[in-house]
């Protein structure tokens, strides 16, 4: 369960980053240290609680993120994926209304 | 005298016969060439379009043929390989029956990404249940063969 976990996020950080070796080797160590923090909790609630934390932050990285790569100057392609989280753009306060 | 005569005339008589036999060769065979042409051409393009497909066919399938055909060592060796590449593995602890975690002391985290690395390399995907089996260089051998052959 725990180990599934770490693979996911490992799974999503090598998709997320692709091609970013800072980033992915910063993402690596970073879930690596946030399991080892936890490595002796044995406390079951307290594990699940910590899984749906990584979880959490597995979704996030899958679909809060997205990778800009530079292709002119000053300009940027998005690689929005399919997991990638498109809301509508919130309206701007209209003048008329205030 | 007559047989030149003769020679000649036959000469004479015979020589336009060839020229005009001649003349419509010469008349002729252009055409003929042209329809040779012709007909070589289409029979060469529709035959050289034939060709190229068959030809990729067996590109791809040569490419497929050695993606399945690496033997035991071969996999093995690229596994050590990308084993060595792991820099909490020490290359000189490697040996082809390491066990990860007793011999090469790693931790259960770092299984799973070497196992991931594996994926990776072999362009292979592993099922969480078969990941969680690997502990050794050995099984991760038995594992990617496995894996190979399905395809």
């Amino acid at each position: 369960m725990v180990l599934s976990c770490y693979r996911s996020l490992h799974r999503t950080r090598i998709k997320v980053f692709k091609g970013d070796t800072l980033a992915l080797e910063a993402g690596r160590q970073r879930i690596r240290n946030e399991f080892m923090k936890h490595k002796s909790e044995t406390d079951p609630s307290k594990i699940a609680e910590l899984i749906s934390t990584a979880e959490g932050a597995e979704k996030f990285l899958r679909c809060n993120i997205v990778q800009g790569v530079e292709t002119d100057r000053r300009t940027f392609r998005l690689k929005i994926t399919e997991d990638t989280e498109l809301l509508e753009n919130a309206a701007l306060p209209c003048k008329k209304d205030k | 005298m007559a047989a030149r005569m003769l020679r000649l005339g036959r000469g004479v008589f015979v020589h336009p016969l060839l020229r005009r036999q001649s003349i419509r060769l010469v008349s002729s065979s252009p055409r003929v060439i042209f329809a040779a042409n012709k007909n070589l051409q289409q029979p060469f393009l529709v035959s050289s379009s034939l060709a190229v497909k068959p030809l990729n066919l067996m590109g791809v399938r040569l490419f497929a043929d050695a993606g399945t055909a690496p033997t035991r060592d071969e996999i093995q060796t690229r596994v050590m390989d990308v084993l060595k590449l792991f820099d909490k593995v020490n290359p000189e602890q490697l040996s082809s029956k390491s066990h990860f975690v007793n011999d090469l002391g790693l931790d259960s985290l770092d299984v799973v990404e070497i196992v991931m690395a594996l994926e990776d390399d072999f362009a292979i995907e592993i099922s969480d249940e078969e990941a969680e089996k690997v502990f050794s260089v050995e099984d991760a051998v038995e594992l990617i063969s496995k894996s190979l052959d399905v395809h």
